[in-house]
């Protein structure tokens, strides 16, 4: 049975969050799940039943022996969930501030709202998905993983991306692709000025239309690989497969 | 009746109890560095802008060559050898973690190169942080062995951050990770504009600076290089730092060290710590030690590396001995002067 941890976060110190779940993990400060299976209190008192019921759905479908932590309150907070490492399920009920989930390795994080700047900053693996829109500078420097965004991204989305997924369901801002090194950037909706500016490498895939594409990139021929790729980020997005033939692909020119 | 005591007529002697003058000893006729007496500590202490509380440092040493030198696991091995048994701290990759650090060790400080993605985890226990606003090159093989040197030094500003606020929000977020309440976070910057640089790194919340006039690049052979004047870059970063109006910012320096007494007049002009890193390089058992200037090509240095045979595992147990014997001299004389 999974175990279920809830964390107020504004009762936190920003970017300590970490060191409540490993605190709540060790004590086995559960909220559901213990080892008696029973409801073993909690800091969040009752107000999470949506969140918790959630939390369960994803729980029984996520395996039997996970840790599913549910951050409370964390509207404008930042740094939530920063340098989280091996914990597979955490959801945030709320919106996030800056740099949440920076430098996550091996999570699989859910914000239920929106995220502030550079949400995913130095990801190393896993998957983080913002229900909401982000700020600027989505992903970066982001070495690994997936980043999903089911609303729209601000400015610089990608900006220094080392090599992780980053997609974008709607549209995004200038200077998507800044100097990106390696990883792939989908934009399913529009790109702001300046797509692609001082792109070294990796792939941009888009479906709309930019308002300027920087002369560091160039349109490339879609390949099987590009859409075996793009199909499965996209089924990560909840994209449909056929929208697939809708989208282009800019490279750094070899 | 009169009880005050006899002063000092002030022309190098002083009268006895019966009022006699008698000469000064040696140690009160040498020239003072006017200020120092009122050191009484033998370490320093850096504030942190954001908490305002203090971190000892037990003494004002510290070394870069786990940053400045491919860093072999034989030397991370002496270098935390050096933070133990000569309080020594390093500024150094895959150091251990300050834990269980007591009052008399030196500390260990996390390198954080600007422009490389960050593990947070390596930062969680860290007791003090130094961004490195240099390129960078990887010293690792990749995967949880990675870690970053300061590639030439060549001055790098954070390709991902665009303005100031960004970077105070980078270094807040810094901070906030570790669950050290004395945590400090600074910068290092080379030769360039140190004036503004200073000021930048102020203005983003930093707590300190630490100003790279010298580098030693590596140690068998030693190679040293020299990018401003220690005097100038004090005096700008002095101004930088007066003109900001901020209390309590400190100003580290790695500069060479041809003499003794060097240090003390950097002490006396306001650092708060400095560098061995020149003093241990000249001490390296290696038959070369040369030195360039910024005005050298540095493919020449690089090339220059493979000109020397290195033995194939250098043993770097000398270290030990040269920072001690260095250490040992320097507190006999700052000791001399403190006593006054």
């Amino acid at each position: 049975m999974s175990r279920i941890i809830e964390l107020r976060v504004d009762q936190l110190e920003p970017g300590q969050v970490v060191h409540a779940v490993a605190r709540a993990i060790a004590k086995g400060e559960w909220v559901r799940g213990g080892a008696d299976g029973q409801v073993t209190g909690g800091q969040s008192g009752g107000q999470s039943a949506a969140t918790g019921q959630g939390a369960n759905n994803q729980a029984s479908s996520g395996g039997d022996d996970g840790i599913y932590v549910v951050l409370l309150e964390t509207q404008g907070c930042d740094f939530v969930g920063c340098g989280l490492k091996d914990l597979l399920k955490i959801e945030t009920s709320a919106s996030v501030g800056a740099y949440g989930f920076s430098s996550a390795d091996n999570c699989e994080c859910v914000v239920q709202g929106n995220a502030g700047d550079y949400f995913g900053h130095s990801q190393v693996s896993g998957t983080l998905t913002v229900m909401g829109s982000v700020s600027h500078s989505l992903g970066a420097m982001a070495i690994g993983g997936l980043s999903v965004v089911l609303g729209d991204a601000g400015d610089r989305v990608g900006v220094s991306l080392r090599g992780a997924d980053l997609l974008v369901r709607g549209d995004v801002g200038s200077h998507a692709g800044y100097r990106m090194e390696s990883g792939t950037l989908v934009i399913g909706g529009n790109a702001g000025p300046n797509l692609g500016a001082q792109m070294r490498g990796g792939s941009i895939y888009i479906r709309g239309e930019a308002q300027s594409i920087s002369s560091d990139i160039e349109e490339a021929r879609l390949r099987d690989p590009d859409r075996l790729k793009l199909s499965f980020l996209l089924m990560k997005a909840g994209i449909r497969a056929s929208a697939l033939k809708e989208f282009r692909v800019y490279r750094k020119p070899d | 009746m009169n009880t005050k005591k006899p002063k000092g007529s002030g022309d190098g002697s002083k009268r006895s109890a019966a009022g006699r003058s008698v000469p000064r000893s040696l140690a009160e006729r040498l020239d003072q560095l006017p200020g120092l007496g009122e050191r009484t500590d033998a370490g320093c202490r850096i504030t942190s802008q954001a908490s305002g509380r203090k971190l000892h440092w037990p003494a004002p040493v510290f070394t870069r060559l786990g940053i400045d030198t491919p860093a072999s696991d034989s030397l991370r091995l002496v270098l935390d050898r050096l933070r133990k048994s000569c309080g020594i701290s390093v500024v150094g990759n895959s150091l251990q973690q300050s834990m269980e650090r007591s009052l008399d060790d030196g500390l260990s400080i996390a390198p954080i190169m600007v422009d490389e993605p960050c593990s947070l985890r390596t930062l969680m226990h860290a007791e003090q942080m130094e961004l490195q606003f240099f390129r960078s090159r990887s010293g690792g093989a990749g995967g949880a062995g990675e870690y970053y040197l300061a590639d030439e030094w060549i001055p790098k500003m954070p390709s991902d951050l665009m303005q100031v606020e960004h970077l105070a929000k980078r270094v807040e977020l810094y901070r906030s990770v570790s669950d050290q309440p004395t945590v400090v976070v600074g910068g290092c910057i080379a030769a360039g504009s140190i004036y503004h640089d200073v000021r930048y790194l102020i203005d983003s919340g930093m707590d300190y600076v630490c100003l790279l006039t010298d580098a030693v690049g590596g140690l068998m052979p030693a190679r040293r290089w020299r990018f401003e004047s220690i005097p100038w870059g004090i005096e700008e970063a002095k101004r930088a730092i007066a003109d900001s109006g901020v209390e309590g910012f400190s100003l580290f320096l790695s500069g060479a060290i041809d003499q003794m007494e060097q240090p003390l007049d950097w002490i006396f002009d306001g650092v708060q710590a400095f560098s061995i890193d020149s003093v241990l390089a000249s001490r390296s058992p290696a038959v070369v030690t040369s030195s360039a200037s910024s005005d050298e090509s540095f493919s020449s240095f690089l090339g220059g590396q493979s000109a020397y045979a290195t033995p194939s595992a250098p043993s770097y147990d000398w270290l030990l001995d040269a920072a001690e014997s260095w250490l040992t001299d320097w507190s006999s004389l700052r000791r001399f002067f403190m006593s006054r």
